[in-house]
This record gives structure tokens, sequence and C-alpha cells, in this order.
């Protein structure tokens, strides 16, 4: 069959900076930004066997959705932005591609919610 | 190569179902049952290598197979029973096979789908063995719970976000998975099944299929348990539902056990399984893994850490059965059966028989929900746009439909693809698939709808949550009734019956009730269907066809629908409403007025659920009264010229589009004058009602008859349209004014005959309430709505208005002899003055009921502060002012009062007790740790931007007109309780009108402010030196920075944080001493002008234009603030034009900075005003000044602080420790105990009462 193709809608998603360097960071922030810091694992794992704790910390659809969902029960500000300190990511190449749709699977359906819902913008 | 071996089962040794039911239930009845420990983490300990794992049968296995921990079922089986034994004498009462993986679709990936079944039959014998071994030991009977773990692949969503409807499984292979260990498992001799570690609910709904239809076959059933896992910290499941929605998509399982499993560790399952335990009519079973892993993948928590946290579960009630996933060991179980022992186990609540549906998030249909209007739009018999779209394959257009219908309020959505010319099996598939990814649209419970029931099963097959079906009938038949009936109940769905058999659809009430009747009894008695998950549609057919047989087909559905909610308990009713007006395809308004004539007896008479279009449907007391009867007369069948009469009246109205009357129909004029002022009252019009009025008056014996008579019973009507969500709050305010007008017609007369003869000329209401604004406050937008309702209720209203002493409130109360006393407030300080109020009362000794409302107030707050300090009468907080009629007549009816109010006591004390162990149980962090991790931007090459001026600057006489361009309407339509975000709110299906009605008022209102220059907005802004020490910002006089002129002091998170969060404080945003940086300042007015204009509509008896006023009022000073804020960055501080954003990154306006005001989250302490005023010099610049509560008068007002730093950002304080307060205290030269009572909200202590803490 054929699929629709739903995060086509850039103009209602919110743009995601990925900051890999430490040095850069300081240039973002400000109103309406939302940082989502991820954290290094707490253990070694195969490749693609993550466990839901290391994920709670250092998985960055793991950590907008929840960005979302706070922001939805009204415990976050609103944001139009997140910029995503991935300065001490165990993977930085895989933060953007968490990112770019398609690139890896999605296991829960907050991946969806948040394909929906953010895009890469950029990755400094 | 070696594949699966022939097993022999001896049948007869099988454990029997019922007596291991009958025996657990006893057990469980008795204590908290022991579950055991993880399987995995006992197996690592073993060390074992690949030859380990591969035994003597699989040595020349083609591929590895180190970590396939079941296949030791076979290579190793003395090991396995070993484990179980061990968790056997370590105190467990049921153990888990080793089976978790042991389905064909996940051994597939070792290439072992072959062995599925005969693993999972030694997995059941391996524990079944260690079980005897254990019971001759210590004579103590054992458990098997036969583990069903979760597959590698998921039925309810795509692997790739770029391919949402695609699948890597179905519910069909799934069946045939499960069943396949489900056989294995029993002929093991599994006591029990246990669905666990769920991250997919229609995974295991497809496991359930497969139990029930095994358990069919053979002829007995096992007990079930099921054990979700909640991965997000937000509370949902990989497939993204709540733990209430995970419960009713398997209640249909009738599980022995609904719990939760694995995860994040005990403390971060307690909220969910807390939420499980409150709504599940079955046992609880949890059992968390043993914390999170370390950094070499095993786990530390100790057995007695453990033990303590689930000792926590059970000491509060939420367990029958205990356990440790991942991590935990014999040591474990052994510390937590000996930490459980003491406490009794959870007894099962008593829920009440409700409709409960579920999508990503439950739906209950409770009595505060009077009727439920399903989207129709994504029909494709009943939308030809929808249709358009299906057909031509536009999946992406038909998604944002089912969305729109989400967004506006519907709460279910009905799916139908019955089109001659598409594949309906295989469009309804690929819809549901997309529809499951997109959680805006799923979190709503689906309506599955087909003629077809293969069209039906293949919608069952995709939808995680409780859907309806819609519909199955006995059109076919008993049996074939009997088998679809059965297989809607295995998939977990309700289902909606048609009221048709092999004679036809029913017609006549007889054959109507008839059928259902017999429908109920087949379904209760003999599928076991729940009574609560019929919903009946006994036909809605055209009338006024001109067939004379068609004549009585309104008023059958209407009396079938009566008859049956009386005799068939829980069922309910539902229907398509278009059916009836068919006749009068092409005359919109026409069929608008029937469906609204039918629906309005039909949901009296007890239909509940419907399909209809909400935006296209007249409210009937609106209709052209001529139109209403002569609809009425054709629905209920009055007379036999009806549908002659109504045919004449269409001709009227053909060619007019539906919807909204014409505001020049003055036929309802020609009507006695009762109805008139009924009339005018329920459609707000005040053009005539002084005349009609007058006209009542001559015609009655006394003036006070009128008000008794057609006055009052308009009203009610009011009132009723209103309790049953048929007219909005703005609405209803117009028919108050109505009302006011009237009885101010009246009341010369009732004086003058009181003067006449001295006669009290009072009329009886129905209870007198005393409503105040408490000291210190002066907003009184919400208390204004309450009073206007109540009193549209027949409530006699005594508004004390706004900053009321205590003293003053308690003595009118008894000078008046009031019934109820009504607390309002906006700002925070307005909660102690609630509690003060309170505890006077309680000192003077009243026993009236207490009502607390307002936007600062809260259930909790409520519970937790207010109601324990006054023990004479009931304390109730009231949410917003659609319920205060309802709380106001359960407290002042003698039936109901004792329950009403001992349900609310127990509610405040359950809430109290809560509030205060989620307090005890959160982890705060000292003020010196907090300060050692507060927020540091680089400081250095930082230049803070320098204002272009310093000191201050009024602002006034600005463009009203400018100002209104910046106003935020979602709020505005918030003060009205009109729910949803502006402009959607205007397209509504249920609020459209009224808020349309409500928008065009306030733009009349608008212009005429505009052009009159009703307000005079004033502002002034300041800007000064200014320096972060430590965690307050210093003010200097100059630039030499030596000078003090002042200081704000803030306030520091000191809530636990982590991933390195910093704890925040709003001097963090200004740079230290050294680096040269300013601070900006404002205060805001809409001007006094607004309370001279209200009262003057006050006086005029119009409290809808006097409440109309102040909420503009409030959006102006709102939209100025905002407005001088951008000219704030871009021209005063000019900043604004140096940030680096490239416009194309982002989305909105990315511009820096922050205005944060004293007494909100950033700085919860009202008390910095004083500071800001003094500053700005604010009562004689601009005439705003600070009542003793720190609120803004005039209320129209809004100030803060300015704040350049390009990373501050909006943070909430949150609570603070009493080191915090003691600090604070000193550096602001305040008594702690003065602090202490204005940071009241935010302490994360109890103040020692007296004395200096």
């Amino acid at each position: 069959m054929t699929s629709p193709a739903p995060f086509a809608r850039r103009d209602r998603s919110v743009p995601v900076i990925v900051v890999t360097d430490k040095a850069a960071l300081a240039r973002f922030g400000g109103r309406d930004t939302a940082v989502v810091k991820l954290d290094p694992p707490l253990h070694a794992h195969a490749p693609g066997t993550e466990c839901i704790a290391c994920e709670s910390r250092g998985n960055v659809r793991v950590l907008l959705f929840e960005l979302q969902e706070k922001v939805r029960l009204g415990m976050a500000e609103p944001f139009v932005r997140v910029v995503v300190d991935a300065t001490e990511a165990a993977d930085k190449d895989a933060v953007a591609d968490a990112l770019v749709p398609g690139r890896l699977p999605a296991f829960g359906l907050r991946d969806h919610a948040v394909a929906r819902n953010f895009h890469l913008a950029e990755v400094v | 190569m070696t594949s699966a071996q022939t097993i022999e089962i001896d049948r007869n040794s099988l454990p029997d179902g019922e007596e291991v039911r009958a025996a657990l239930t006893k057990a469980a009845s008795e204590r908290i049952l022991i579950l055991d420990g993880a399987m995995g983490t006992m197996i690592q300990q073993l060390k074992l290598d690949e030859a380990a794992y591969r035994g003597e049968r699989f040595k020349d296995w083609h591929k590895d197979v180190r970590g396939n921990n079941d296949l030791l079922n076979l290579t190793q089986p003395d090991a396995i029973r070993s484990i179980h034994l061990q968790y056997f004498l370590a105190g467990a009462d049921i153990v888990e096979t080793n089976t978790f993986s042991s389905t064909d679709v996940v051994m597939a990936d070792y290439g072992m789908q072959e062995l599925a079944y005969e693993l999972n039959v030694a997995g059941a014998r391996l524990a079944r063995e260690a079980a005897q071994l254990a019971f001759e030991k210590d004579g103590k009977r054992r458990f098997v719970a036969g583990a069903l773990g979760p597959l590698n692949k998921t039925a309810s969503m795509s692997t790739d976000v770029t391919s949402p409807g695609h699948r890597s499984i179905t519910f069909d292979q799934i069946v045939v998975g499960y069943s396949e260990a489900i056989n294995g498992l029993i002929d093991g001799g599994a006591d029990v099944l246990l669905f666990e570690t769920i991250t997919d609910t229609l995974n295991t709904k497809a496991g359930i299929f497969a139990a029930q239809r095994i358990f069919a076959e053979r002829g007995y059933e096992l007990p079930v348990m099921i054990s979700g896992t909640i991965t997000d910290l937000s509370g949902r499941t990989l497939s993204g539902q709540t733990p209430t929605a995970f419960w009713y998509s398997v209640r249909h399982a009738k599980p022995f056990t609904i719990g939760l499993n694995c995860a994040l560790g005990a403390n971060a399952m307690r909220a969910h399984v807390n939420e499980l335990s409150d709504v599940a009519d079955t046992l609880i079973c949890a059992y968390p893994n043993a914390g999170l892993p370390n950094e070499f993948g095993g786990y530390d928590e100790t057995p007695e850490f453990m033990a303590r946290q689930l000792e926590g579960f059970a000491r509060d009630g939420f367990l029958n059965i205990v356990g440790g996933c991942c991590g935990s060991t014999p040591d474990h179980i052994r510390a937590i059966k000996e930490a459980v022992g003491k406490y009794k186990p959870r007894r099962i609540p008593e829920v009440p028989t409700l409709l409960r549906l579920s999508g990503l998030e439950p739906f209950t249909l409770t009595e505060d929900i009077p009727f439920v209007n399903v989207g129709e739009r994504t029909n494709v018999t009943g939308s030809a746009k929808f249709r358009k779209l299906i057909t031509a394959g536009d999946y992406t257009a038909a998604l944002d439909v089912a969305r729109d219908q989400v967004q506006n309020g519907a709460q279910v959505i009905d799916i139908n693809m019955d089109e001659g010319l598409i594949d309906s099996v295989k469009v309804m598939t690929e819809f549901l698939n997309l529809l499951a990814a997109e959680p805006d649209i799923a979190r709503v419970p689906l309506m599955i709808d087909s003629s077809k029931f293969e069209v039906i099963e293949a919608g069952l097959k995709c939808v995680q949550g409780k859907p309806l079906v819609n519909s199955i009938s006995m059109k076919e038949g008993v049996e074939k009734f009997l088998e679809t009936a059965r297989l809607v109940r295995s998939y977990g769905a309700a289902v909606v019956v048609m009221a048709f058999d092999e004679q036809g659809q029913a017609d006549t009430f007889e054959r109507k009730v008839g059928i259902c009747t017999k429908a109920y009894k087949l379904l209760t008695e003999e599928v076991g269907f729940p009574p609560e998950d019929i919903v009946f549609d006994p036909n809605i057919f055209a009338v006024a066809t001109g067939i004379e047989e068609h004549a009585g087909y309104g008023i059958a559905f209407i009396e079938a629908t009566r008859k049956i909610r009386e005799t068939l308990p829980h069922a309910h009713i539902s229907g398509g409403v278009s059916n009836l007006s068919f006749s009068f395809r092409g005359n919109e308004p026409v069929r608008e007025a029937m469906h609204s004539v039918f629906l309005y007896h039909a949901i009296q008479a007890g239909m509940d659920m419907g399909i209809v279009n909400a935006g296209q449907l007249a409210v009937y007391d609106t209709l052209e009264p001529g139109l209403r009867e002569a609809c009425e007369d054709v629905i209920f069948n009055r007379r036999d010229d009806a549908t002659e009469r109504l045919l004449e009246i269409a001709e009227q109205f053909k060619g007019q589009a539906g919807g909204e009357q014409k505001a020049k129909d003055l036929a309802w004029r020609t009507k006695p004058v009762g109805e008139r002022i009924s009339h005018a009252l329920v459609n707000g019009i005040t053009e005539f009602i002084d005349e009609d009025t007058e006209e009542a008056r001559l015609a009655s014996e006394r003036p006070l008859h009128v008000i008794e008579g057609p006055l009052m019973a308009g009203m009610s009507v009011v009132g009723d349209l209103f309790g049953s969500g048929k007219m909005f709050l703005p609405q209803v305010v117009k028919s108050a004014r109505v009302m006011k007008q009237a009885v101010a017609h009246l009341l010369p007369y009732m004086e003058a005959e009181k003067e006449a003869n001295g006669e009290a000329a009072g009329r009886k209401s129905a209870g007198k309430i005393l409503m105040a604004t408490v000291k210190g406050d002066v907003h009184d937008i919400g208390k204004n709505i309450v009073g206007v309702v109540l009193s549209c209720n027949n409530y006699e209203i005594i508004d004390l208005g706004v900053m009321v002493p205590t003293a003053k409130i308690l003595e009118t109360a008894k000078a008046e002899n009031v019934d109820v006393i009504g607390l309002s407030g906006l700002i925070t300080p307005s909660l102690d003055e609630m509690v003060h109020v309170a505890s006077e009362m309680e000192r003077e000794g009243f026993t009236l009921p207490l009502l607390i409302g307002g936007a600062t107030t809260s259930r909790v707050h409520t519970a937790v502060k207010i109601h324990p300090q006054y023990h004479g009468g009931p304390t109730v907080h009231v949410h917003d002012a659609s319920r205060a009629v309802g709380v106001v007549s359960s407290l002042l009816s003698n039936e109901q009062r004792p329950t009403y109010v001992a349900d609310v006591r127990a509610e405040y004390e359950r809430l109290a007790e809560k509030h205060r162990q989620s307090e005890a149980e959160k982890q705060r962090t000292s003020l010196a740790a907090a300060r050692a991790n507060r927020f540091k931007p680089n400081w250095d090459g930082y230049v803070p931007p320098k204002p272009s001026f310093l000191g201050t600057r009024v602002f006034e006489s600005y463009d009203l007109a400018e100002i209104a361009k910046y106003i935020d309407w979602t709020p505005f339509f918030q003060a009205w309780e009109l729910k949803g975000r502006f402009p959607a709110v205007l397209d509504d299906p249920a609020q459209g009108p009224a808020a349309r009605q409500l928008w065009d008022d306030a733009q009349k209102m608008l212009k005429e402010v505009i052009q009159k220059n009703w307000f005079r907005p004033k502002a002034v802004v300041g800007f000064w030196h200014a320096n972060q020490v430590g965690d307050d910002i210093r003010l200097y006089t100059d630039e030499d920075r030596k000078d003090q002129l002042a200081t704000f002091f803030t306030l520091r998170q000191q809530l636990s944080k982590t991933g390195g969060k910093p704890h925040m404080a709003l001097a963090d945003f200004v740079a230290p001493e050294g680096t040269p940086d300013y601070l900006g300042g404002f205060v805001v007015t809409a001007g006094l002008e607004e309370n001279v204009i209200a009262e003057r509509f006050e006086r005029r008896n119009d409290d809808y234009s006097s409440i109309l006023i102040k909420a503009l009022a409030d959006r102006f000073a709102e939209a100025f603030a905002e407005l001088m804020h951008e000219r704030v960055r871009k021209e005063f501080w000019g900043y604004g034009a140096s940030e680096t954003f490239a416009p194309t990154e982002l989305v909105g306006e990315p511009y820096a900075g922050i205005r944060p005001a004293p007494g909100y989250p950033a700085q919860p302490d009202h008390t910095e005003k004083t500071t800001l005023f003094h500053l700005l010099n604010a009562k004689q610049r601009i005439g705003v000044e600070l009542t003793e509560s720190y609120a803004m008068w005039p209320g129209s007002s809004v100030s803060g602080i300015y704040l350049s730093h390009p990373e501050s950002f909006y943070f909430g304080v949150a609570k603070v420790e009493r080191d915090q307060v003691e600090d604070y205290a000193r550096r602001k030269g305040m008594a702690i105990r003065e602090v202490e009572r204005w940071l009241g909200p935010i302490l994360n202590y109890t103040p020692s009462s007296g004395g200096e803490g």
C-alpha cells in the first residue's frame, strides 16, 4: 500500500538543533527554547539492544516525547525549538539518525509521535 | 540438525483450572502472595558458555544460541529446576516458567521456531517438578505460572515512521504463535497463564484471543494473569496507552490479576500501580526490576532496599501479589516476603458498572455525560467528503478529518468503510493501521462500523484499545448472533446491537422492546456479555413520508428507549438520527429542526449515544415555534394531518441554509405570553421583556406570581439545558440578564403592594448564598459568573464584592442567615486568606457549607489546607461554574447532603494523605547544594546589552486599536468556560454557536471600547544598573555601581534534578559583579475605567456586559504588556536585533529575554512587587497600587521585571526548604514567620506555629 508522509508537515513540526560541540552550546538557549541533555548510557550494550533504563536517559526520541508530554500536562513551558545537548552522548551520529525519518526503526508509538512533531534542523 | 521431538502428554494429570483458581483466590484473600524473582539474573550467575547452551542435542546447530535462556529447559534442565526450587524455598508461592521467549516469533531469531511448543512443555514441567520437590520438603502448595513474554514484533504499529501503515506481524499470526505456546504450557502442567512485560496491548489481545479459543476447545479454563510494562516516565506503555486504558483493553480476559513488571524499578512504578489499584476490580500483581542496571549491566539494589520500597506498596494497600523482575534473586524474594508479610492484601474495590472504552486513553460513560456524540465524519456512508478521500486513496486528508473530529471534542469516532466500489476489509485495515500511528487521534476510542461482520473483524484486529462494534443483530438468526457476539467479546469490544431479527428490522414499540430484551438475555446469560457493554440501536426510521405505517416510527423509538432503559439495566441506547428526516432531503432547516426535536425527547427518554452532526443541529428552544410544534406533531404522531402541516411549513424554509435562526424572525411574538417569556430567557433576548413582563403582571393576581410562574419556569428550562450541556456559560449569563430586567420591572409593583398591605413581598428562593472575593484580592470575573449561574437556578445571591475582610463575611452570613458561603480568589496569598476565613468560621462555631473557588485554588489545596481548619461544616472545592449548581443543590438537599458530605470528606482525607506521602517521598536538595549547581552561563566575553535609557518612563494615551492586535483570545474563552484554543473553539461542534455569539458580542464591545476610548491604558517602564550578588539582583544608582539603589531577592529551586540540570534562580540570568549588566521593570494597566463601566452595566441589570468588559480589560492589560515587551526588546533595550538565530531554522518568533512577574512560578514571592512598585513609583505615575495581599488595583494590570540574557527562560521554583526560607528572610530583613506566610503555598515543610521558626 502507499503510505502518506505525515511528517511532511514541516510547518507544524518543531525544529531540533543537535549540538555535539561543547563550545557551541552556549550560543543556544533563550525564551521558547527547550534544552534536552542526553546522558551517557549506564553500561555497555550490544548494538540495537539498549535497555530501557539507559534509553530513559540517553535516547533522544524518548526524551523529546517526554518533553512534549510534560508540556501537554502543563508540567513544562511550551517551546518553539529544542536544543539537544549531545555533547556526552555515546554515539553522536545515532542522535541525528534517530531524528531522520526512516533511518532507525521505531520501537514504540512515541517514535511515531516524535517523527510527526519534531524535525532535525541542524547539527552543530 | 535436530528439530522438535514428539512429546507424550497425560491430560488426566494436568491441573484443574477451577480448583487452582479457588485455591489461589482463597490464599490471596488471606495474605499477599509471593511471586518469584528474575530467571535471567540467576542464569547469568551460572556463566554458561556456548557449549553448555547447546548441550548434546544442539551441538551442531547452525546458529549461535548462547543467550537463548529458554533453550536451557532442554539442555540444562537441572539448572533451571534448581533455580525454581531456590525461589520456592525463598518463599515464592508462584514461579514463572522459563519460557519468556518461547514463541515461534521470537525463537525464529535462533532458527528454532519449530521448538516453541516443546520448550513450553519442558518449561512448565521443570517448574512443576520444582513445586513438587518444595512440597515434599515443607508440605506447602506451590503454583506454576506459564510465562508468555512479549514478541519482538508489534501488531499495533510500524517499525518505520516513514511507512506508518506497515506491520511486520498480523493479529492472526500472533494468535497462531501464542496458541502454540499456550498449548505447550497447559500440556506441561502450568496452573496459570501469565502474559508479562507487555509492551504492545494489541499483541496481548491476540494472546487473550488465543487463550480463550483454547479454553473453549479444551472445555476448561486456567486463571490468566496480565502484566504490562510502563517504559516512559510519562506513564505510558511502549504502544502509547495509559495504565487505565491498558486495563480497559484487556479487562475482557477477566484476568485473575492485572499489574506491572520490569521497567525502571519500584519507585518509578509506584504511581502506575496505584492507578491500576484504584480502577481494577481484580487482584493487583507487581514485580519491578531491582532498580536500574549499573555500568556492568548488573543491578545494585539490595534485597533490603527493594523490600523496603515494596513494603510501601503493601502498606498503602496496592498489593495482592508481589515479586521481582530483572536483577532480583532468591534473597530479594526472601526479603520482600518478610517485608510485606505483616500487611493485609489489597481489598478489591467496587467499580461502578459503567461503559468503559479506551483508545490510548480511557473513556468512561458516567452520569456526568448526558449524551455521547459519536463523531460521524469518518463514515463513507455519512460524509461525501470522506467517501471521496477514501475512494481516491488520500489517507492523509482522511486522517485530518479524523483529527478534526477529535480536536473538536468527539469522545468516540465512528469509522465506516461500507462503499460498494472499495475493498472494505482492506481499506478498514489500512486506515486503522495508519490511524494507530497518530497519537492525537488514537487517544479516543473507536466505533468500528460496518454492515459486514468480516469488515468489523478486520477492524477489531487493528485496535489496541477497547472499541465499540456497530453493529450485530439477530438478522441471520440466534445462532449467528451468538457466534458474532462471542467473537466481539473475544476481541474485547463493546457492542451496538441493532433491533433486527429474521423477520426484519423492528418498527413498532413491541418489536423493538421484544428483540432488544431477547438479545439482552442471550448476551448476558449465554455469552456472558457485561450489560454495560451493550448499546441497543432500536432503529430510527424516516417519518412524514406520506405512508401511513411510518407515522408511528418516531414515538415508537422514543417509547422503546424509555422501556429498554427501565427494564434492561446498564444497557445503553444509540441511533443514527439523520434517517428520521429522510423525506426532507434538500431542506436543511427542517431536517435540523426534526433532529433537534427528536433528540430532545429521545435523550430525556434515555438515549445516551448517537451519531449526530453536532455542527448542524439547531438548539431545541431556538426553533421557530410553529416549526417545532409541527415536528413534534410528526414525531409523536399527534394528529392525522401532521405530515401535511409539516410539509406546508417546510415550504417556507426551502432554500434556506440551515443552522442559525434568522435574527429578525419574530414568529415567536405571536405565542402566549408565558411562552414568549420563556423564549426570551432561553435566547437571551431583552428587547421585549419589559412589555411581556408587564402583560404577564396584568394577567396575574400579584406581581410575585410572574416571578414564581413564567419567569422561574423559563429559568428552569435554562438550568436544565445548561446542566445537560446544551447551553453554554455565555448564553446562560445572557438569560440571567433577561431575568434581572424582568424582575427589575416588577420590583416597584412589589414594593407598592408591600406598602399597601404590609405583606412581605419576598419570593421563595432555593437557598441564600453569600459570595465574596477575599481580603487583598480584586479579581471577580469567576465569582460573578458563578453568582449568575446560581441565581439562574433560583438561588438568592448576596455578593459582597472584592477585598472583603473575614469579619464582614461572617457578620453578613449571620445577619442574612445565609445557607452557604462561597469564597473566591485569584492570587496565591488569597489561599492563605481562605484558610483564615475557614479557621474563623470554626472558632465562631459555624456549621454552614464553605465553597472554595478561583484560579489558584485546587482540590488538593482545599483538602490539605482549608478542609482541616473547619470541622463545623463541609468545605468543598468548586472547580468551575458548571459544577456550582450540582454542589450547592447536593449540600442543601436533606436527602443528598449526608452522603455527599461524607463522600467529599473521605475524598479530601484520601487526597491529603496522598499529598502527604508524595511530599514525603520527594527528594529535595539543600540550599548549599542547589547553589553549587546554579545555572552558570558563560560570562567570559559576554557583553550584556545596555538599555537606551536608565531610570523610568511613562507611556500614556496609547492607541487602543494597536494594543488590540496583541490580544491572545484563548484565555478570554477560557474565562467563559469554553474550552479549546482560539480560533478552533469557534468551529467546535458543541460549543461553536455559543463561542461565535460570544465572539461577536466581544468584537462589538471591542469596537466600542476602541471608538469611544473607554480604556486609558498606561505603562511605566524602567531600567537600572544591576548585578547578580549571590541569589539576589542588586540595583545601583549609577554606572560606578557603588551606591545601592535596591535589591530584588530571588528564590532558588530545590527540587531534585537529574541529567545535570541546574537549580535555577532568576538572579542567575544577571551578570555577576565586574560585568556591567542591567535589569528592567514594568507595570502596565488597562486603567481604572473598567470598574466604572462594569458598574454602569450592573446598574442596568446587565451582568453579561459587565463580565464581558472585565474580561476584555484583562485581555487589554496582557496585550499591552506583550506590546511593551516587544518595544523593550526592539527599541528601549534594543538587544532584539543582535539575536544570532537564523530565521530559517526556527519557527515562531525567536526572541530572547523574559518578563517574569513576582507571584508567579519563577519568583513566587508576591512581596517583591513592593520593590518594583517603589522603583517605578507606579502609584503616583500611573495609578496602580498594591493591596495588603499584593494584588494590583485596578485588577487589569500586569507587572514584572525584564531580563535580557539570551539563555533566560521561564521556570518554576516549586517547593522550597526551611534552610532557604531562613536564608531568604535574613537577606530580605524580614521575619521568618512573615516569609513563611507569603511563601505558604510553596513551603516544603510545616512551619512551626508561633516563634521565629
